[in-house]
């Protein structure tokens, strides 16, 4: 799942990840679910669906690492990746926000390739 | 200033010192002088009192002579000497080796009986016992007479000397009552001038000691303190003290002056601070908004190009036409949207530095809000 304000930049994720599905050297086959609003992402989310969150941190009505908190309140297992194009402090946002892990930190902008090769390596 | 002050309090203190000195000085001078009158009434009761031995002696001398074992020389020398006593203690004079002064004049009266007495004791000596000389004389007259009358005279002689001496020690004894109340007088009035000494001395440096209060107050940091002055007074202390208050004053307004100036820096350092801070987040924001665009138009490139080489494939799941103008669009749009943020951040920078040219023209401001996203 894909959490980005951004539609142009979820449209590019989406095509990205999913052509990698047709000569990757990998025989995993990704589905991608894109949203835009952080409420709509929230309400469609349901436990032991989903292998991996992509979530921006600037979003609006709710930021991404709120958003992430209620998500693992309903699947503790999921894994998460955190996107931002700016600049961010992560020991700042461990403070606030401890039970989320900031294991996996993607800035923007990135090469499909790059994001390819992390989103595999999260989910191995 | 520091010498006027200095030599108006010395010159204050050193008055009172000398006037207390004339006066220890004075009353010593007085005091010594009332006991020099003591001693030498002393010594004319000395002298009055030998009057009574000399007339014992004359009358020895006279019964000496009357039994004829002795003669008239030895009468002549007693006489002599008696009579230079009597004379010396009005007079004064050395005798018997003793400085005597003048009898006081309220004692010449006394003096006059004893002297009265005595011319007749020396005339009746005269007449009796050496004058006559007539052969046998003496020895006619009955001397048994002749005693009783001497005898009488000398103790009429001795009598008048008494009463001289006991005037001369009442007069001695009234004089040292008199001389205890006047030194005692003298005591009181030196302790006196000497408190009024301190007190006024006191008086005079007790701004000093006020000041220095206000001093070691100051010293501790505590500045807002004044010293009471008096406004009439002017002299030099009052002067201090009242530029000691204005010196406090001008402190005062200049730690106040000096608190704003701060005050004002703090603020005008906070201002900066908080500018500093905006042109962070405007950088931050910039930064962010900048990077969004690249994204799609890296990304979208990189499939483009993969789908192109993969057409060349045999494995051929390539998107459509459509599909590819739509991504491309998407790209263009991206760019474009970078191309104006790049515009804007220059705009800001024009304004910063005042170059900005409004580019004004007619336009649709129903068009402008719709391309605003947020509003739409």
């Amino acid at each position: 799942m894909i959490i980005d304000d951004n539609p142009d930049i979820t449209t590019t994720f989406k095509m990205g990840i999913e052509s990698s599905n047709n000569y990757a050297n990998h025989n995993k086959r990704i589905e991608v679910y894109t949203y835009n609003d952080p409420i709509a992402a929230l309400s469609d989310f349901k436990p032991d669906f989903y292998d991996l969150l992509l979530i921006d941190i600037n979003l609006p009505n709710m930021n991404g690492l709120e958003l992430c908190e209620k998500m693992l309140m309903i699947d503790i297992n999921v894994k998460v990746c955190f996107m931002t194009s700016g600049v961010v402090s992560r020991e700042a946002l461990r403070e606030i926000y401890p039970a989320v892990s900031l294991g996996c930190f993607i800035n923007k902008p990135v090469t499909i390739d790059y994001l390819v090769n992390r989103i595999m390596a999260e989910l191995d | 200033m520091v010498q006027r002050i200095n030599s108006k309090i010395t010159s204050k203190i050193t008055l009172l010192v000398i006037i207390e000195i004339i006066l220890i000085v004075g009353s010593f001078g007085v005091l010594s002088y009332f006991q020099s009158l003591q001693s030498s009434i002393g010594n004319s009761i000395n002298i009055a009192g030998k009057n009574r031995y000399l007339t014992a002696n004359l009358l020895l001398q006279i019964e000496r002579y009357l039994d004829g074992s002795s003669d008239i020389s030895h009468i002549n020398v007693v006489m002599n000497s008696l009579q230079s006593n009597i004379i010396g203690l009005t007079g004064g004079g050395s005798i018997s080796g003793v400085h005597l002064r003048p009898l006081p004049s309220e004692f010449s009266d006394l003096w006059n009986t004893v002297n009265a007495k005595w011319n007749t004791y020396r005339t009746a000596i005269s007449n009796i016992l050496i004058i006559p000389s007539e052969e046998g004389k003496a020895n006619t007259i009955d001397k048994l007479t002749i005693r009783k009358q001497f005898n009488s005279l000398a103790l009429d002689l001795i009598g008048a000397s008494d009463v001289l001496v006991t005037q001369l020690g009442e007069q001695v004894d009234k004089n040292s009552y008199n001389l205890l109340i006047l030194q005692i007088t003298l005591g009181i009035l030196n302790m006196g001038i000497l408190a009024l000494i301190l007190y006024l001395i006191t008086r005079i440096l007790r701004p000093i000691f006020v000041l220095t209060q206000a001093m070691s107050e100051v010293k501790k940091g505590n500045l807002e303190i004044s010293v009471q002055e008096n406004n009439k007074a002017k002299d030099d202390l009052s002067i201090l003290t009242r530029s000691f208050n204005l010196m406090l004053d001008t402190i005062r307004n200049h730690n106040k002056k000096q608190d704003e100036l701060t005050k004002d820096l703090a603020r005008a350092n906070e201002e900066l601070k908080q500018a500093g801070r905006l042109k962070d987040d405007f950088i931050n924001v910039a930064a962010h908004e900048l990077r969004n665009p690249v994204q799609p138009i890296l990304g979208l490139a990189q499939i483009l190009r993969s789908k192109k080489m993969r057409k060349n494939d045999s494995h051929n799941k390539s998107i459509t036409i459509d599909e590819e103008y739509k991504l491309l669009d998407i790209i263009v749009r991206n760019a474009k949207k970078l191309l104006l943020l790049e515009e804007n951040i220059l705009d800001v920078a024009r304004i910063e530095n005042k170059s900005l040219k409004l580019d004004i023209e007619e336009c649709n401001l129903y068009e402008v809000l719709f391309r605003i996203p947020e509003i739409k």
